[in-house]
């Protein structure tokens, strides 16, 4: 009897007219090929999964990690998978594929805990999630891809970063330019003293994006050469003056030969800011590769007031430029909370730092001085917190878990303004949702005016949703499956 | 107190727009009043209007009402408040309200209605049953007449070839669809307009056309020699060629099977163009050993069928459509049960297959089969997907099929539990069991 393959043949092609359609021998050779089906045999054992040794999350918890997978409050995901990391509980298999798909780099080192052996075991199964194969898996240094070298350093980076440096080294001479500048990124993790000389040497590559990148890692390594190189060259240009009854101010006497300095001190000077002019910006850029810690011990006063002194001086602006991006790479926390006080007080000094740049000082400040700042500020500036209050800048910037203390000083003051209408305090709200504590959610979320002014009812559903999601995932993952 | 999920409530949402309003009104403060007692559920919601709106929900047979103007079904008052409980946010109340009871008593006598249509009845007069047989007659003269021109037409396109229906203008399928259609057989008009798709759809496209019209050919004669048949196979020829089964005589004259219903899986298919929504819920009796299916249809707005919630026992009465090979189903008085159990399928695919041919032997029609099959493990083979039993056998597994890493990484190369439907050429599964979980796709 025909099969239906061997029938679709002439089924194309047709029959003349006048025959008979093959639709009848077509349907019980079709049948008679579905019934008759025989399923082919294939060869080959994959290895299985070993069993998992961390308990699952319960399905509860598996319902919201769900909805952030599926694209609703994704900004909540990395808190969900460092509370699911420390609840010692590990993803349902069929949520593996859409999280490791996520793969971005910041998010790597969150969902590396919490994918236990299926997670390991899938990712050997696709290239994209090669970072969540077990260690053994990555082959040899020397045969390896780029992303696997890539891979390997950063693996091998925080237990042996001196290993993981001799290793790039070992075929630096031989690699291409572009794996050159990706490769040096990685020590960043575990960045330390037996670096410097080999970034010392890089100064000199002959590839920008390598130059640079040596450049930004030696001014993150506390007492750099380089630091101290820069600090020598400017502490003799810049001089702080007090005179009778002025505040004191800092001036700054360009020196000469600056083409020439730069090429001894193996620095780049990169345009930071296009309004600035060349000794401006020569200023800026040489200050942000120094700790700010080294100006406050030079001259023997506080951060804020040698802040202060700058912005009296004509300097002011490539200085602050400069610090922002020095505090932001040192982390000294006084420093930052220097900074974020000389925003408060001073509205243009905002416009002097460097863009972007406050969220990456605010980090480094303690809680309890942003709650002090924050208090300060609503006695001085404003009773309130909002548009006309410049902490509300310091406030937007604070993307760290917040204290209890400051979001009972913060919610409340939004609570009392819900009766005029404020678009910066409304759209500010839409962050502070993600970075209030969880366990304030009843008392936060039950205290807003029944009838706001108009346009408040969206962001403050917005704001209790968001908190009131937080808040029960956490409580989610209170318990967990048993593996 | 509810039986419901928080994911089962949300799969009951019409639409994501009604879902999203819902889950921002399940927050207590929404609620001027939030009582519950056993699955009944009801509250008053502050709305744009004066009064706040009055909720009721049945969370045993998704029955609910609510007195806000939306037409959806249900709205986002109902999701609101079974949300709200899935959350453990309702307390039990004492005693209900009294429009809660009015509501509750109004139901009562509703079902004590429709029961006793049911049992007893119409009072048949003579007339009236003298037009059916009349209508009935002229039906069946239009579909003679129909189907002559349908055979001549499947004939003609056989003779030109197959590989004709792929520079085929549009006109060509949708004639024949209308043509079918005015000869009251929409069932062949369906089957016509799901093989218009076919053409270079798919690798095997023509395999599947060719098998798809020459069982229309074979249902042609089969309608020709409809008294030579046996009873079973008469019933399958008519529903597929677009006659329908009355249900409610089918439940008076049928013996119903008495169980506890396992839904499967579940879903919801709306066709764009009528409006026309399908429901296709696929259910295991406890004592049963095979899959039931069940189909809903509703027109856009119309309220679905909104308890078939994949993973929930329902505990009532089913009667089958006649057929050879009995599959689809109604469930009658059903009523949602906290128990749980797994399916026993096939123990490996030549079973499967065995199980595959007598089924079509029984109705050579069959679009899907339906299976459980155990000790499956997931594998993949350069870009396809297949389960493979230990004797090595695979089945592929539907291009369609949306989740296969998931369902990769369920298996973990170790074996599972798979409820899926086969048609004929691939497998699509919908329902998994590990480790003692049951995962929907």
């Amino acid at each position: 009897m025909p099969t239906l393959k061997s029938l679709t043949k002439s089924a194309m092609i047709g029959t003349p007219p006048g025959e008979e359609s093959l639709l009848s021998s077509a349907a019980l050779a079709g049948v008679g090929t579905l019934g008759g089906l025989r399923l082919s045999q294939i060869d080959g054992t994959s290895t299985p999964c070993p069993p998992e040794t961390l308990p699952y999350m319960s399905e509860h918890a598996a319902s919201f990690l769900r909805r952030m997978l599926g694209s609703e409050f994704q900004a909540v995901l990395p808190e969900f998978l460092r509370a699911l990391g420390e609840s010692g509980a590990i993803v349902l298999p069929e949520l593996l594929p859409a999280l490791l798909g996520l793969g971005k780099r910041d998010l790597r080192s969150l969902v590396l805990p919490v994918i236990g052996e299926r997670g390991r075991w899938l990712a050997g199964s696709n290239p994209s999630w090669a970072y969540a194969t077990p260690a053994d898996s990555v082959p040899d240094w020397e045969t390896a891809s780029l992303d696997q070298r890539r891979l390997l350093l950063e693996r091998l980076r925080p237990t042996d970063p001196d290993q993981a440096r001799e290793l790039l080294q070992s075929t630096w001479g031989q690699d291409s330019p572009e794996a050159r500048a990706v490769l040096l990124t990685t020590l960043k993790t575990g960045l330390a003293q037996p670096d410097e000389d080999f970034l010392e040497s890089c100064l000199a590559d002959r590839r920008k994006e390598v130059r640079e990148a040596a450049l930004d890692l030696l001014a993150q390594l506390p007492d750099s050469k380089l630091s101290l190189r820069v600090f020598t060259k400017l502490s003799g240009c810049l001089q702080i003056k007090s005179k009778l009854l002025k505040k004191p101010s800092i001036t700054f006497d360009l020196p000469d030969g600056l083409d020439e300095f730069n090429k001894q001190a193996g620095v780049n000077v990169v345009v930071l800011r296009k309004k600035l002019g060349q000794g401006a910006n020569w200023l800026a850029f040489m200050l942000s590769l120094i700790p700010p810690t080294l100006w406050t011990h030079e001259w023997n006063i506080s951060p804020i007031k040698a802040i202060e002194a700058a912005m009296a001086g004509e300097w002011g602006e490539a200085m602050l430029l400069g610090w922002s991006l020095a505090a932001a790479r040192s982390g000294d926390p006084d420093w930052a909370a220097a900074l974020a006080q000389i925003t408060v007080d001073k509205s243009k000094s905002l416009y002097m730092m460097a863009d972007n740049s406050l969220s990456d000082i605010v980090r480094h400040i303690p809680m309890d001085k942003i709650e002090a700042l924050t208090q300060s500020s609503m006695n001085l500036k404003t009773s309130e917190i909002s548009d006309k209050n410049p902490v509300l800048d310091v406030l937007i910037a604070c993307e760290q878990p917040w204290s209890a203390a400051l979001a009972r000083i913060v919610i409340p003051s939004i609570q009392r303004q819900t009766g005029k209408y404020d678009w910066r305090l409304m759209d500010a709200l839409r962050g502070f949702s993600l970075r209030v504590p969880p366990a304030l959610a009843d008392e936060l979320i039950g205290t807003w005016a029944e009838e706001p002014s108009h346009g408040w009812d969206t962001y403050i559903n917005q704001f209790n949703t968001a908190l009131r999601f937080r808040h029960d995932m956490l409580e989610a993952l209170k318990s967990t499956l048993t593996p | 107190m509810s039986p419901l999920t928080t994911d089962q409530v949300k799969a009951l949402a019409p639409d994501p727009a009604s879902l999203k309003a819902g889950q921002s009104l399940a927050a207590v403060r929404n609620w001027v009043s939030l009582g519950g007692q056993d699955a009944l559920l009801w509250g008053e919601c502050k709305g744009s209007g004066k009064e706040p709106y009055k909720v009721c929900a049945d969370t045993a047979d998704i029955g609910y009402n609510c007195t806000c103007p939306s037409h959806k079904f249900p709205c986002k008052h109902v999701i609101a408040i079974m949300l709200l409980s899935a959350a453990g946010s309702v307390k039990t109340a004492s005693s209900l309200p009294d429009w809660v009871t009015a509501w509750v008593d109004k139901r009562a006598a509703r079902k004590q209605q429709a029961a006793a249509r049911a049992v007893t009845p119409k009072a048949d007069d003579a007339t009236r049953q003298k037009d059916a047989a009349k209508r009935a007659a002229k039906r069946e003269k239009l579909a003679e007449t129909g189907l002559d021109a349908f055979e001549r037409w499947l004939d003609d396109f056989a003779r030109l070839g197959l590989a004709s229906a792929q520079s085929a203008p549009k006109a060509f399928w949708d004639d024949q669809v209308a043509r079918l259609i005015d000869s009251q057989l929409p069932g062949a008009a369906r089957l016509v307009r799901e093989l218009a798709l076919l053409p270079g759809s798919r690798t095997d496209w023509a395999e599947r056309l060719l098998l798809g019209l020459a069982r229309l050919r074979l249902l042609t004669r089969a309608y020709r020699k409809l008294d030579q048949l046996p009873e079973a196979t008469q019933s399958d020829v008519r529903s597929l060629l677009g006659w329908n089964t009355n249900q409610d005589e089918l439940q008076a004259s049928t013996p119903a099977l008495a169980d506890d219903w396992l839904v499967l899986a579940s879903h919801t298919d709306e066709d764009e163009k009528t409006g026309l929504r399908t429901q296709v819920a696929w259910l295991w009796g406890h004592q049963g050993v095979r899959p039931v299916q069940l189909l809903n249809f509703a027109h856009r707005t119309q309220p679905l069928d909104t308890g078939m919630l994949p993973g929930l026992v329902l505990r009532g009465e089913l009667v089958y459509f006649p057929s050879a090979y009995p599959m689809r189903a109604v469930l009658k008085d059903k009523q949602a049960v906290p128990t749980d159990f797994i399916p026993t399928g096939f123990a490996d695919l030549s079973a499967f297959q065995d199980a595959y041919a007598d089924a079509l032997g029984l109705n050579p029609w069959l679009e899907l089969f339906p299976a459980v099959l155990e000790n499956l493990v997931a594998v993949s083979a350069g870009d396809s997907w297949l389960l493979r039993d230990s004797s090595g056998l695979a089945l592929p597994l539907s291009t369609q099929f949306s989740a296969p890493w998931e369902l990769f990484a369920l298996s973990g190369g170790h074996p599972l539990t798979v409820f899926g439907v086969w048609d004929g050429f691939a497998f699509l599964p919908l329902t998994v069991w590990t480790e003692g979980r049951h995962v929907f796709f």
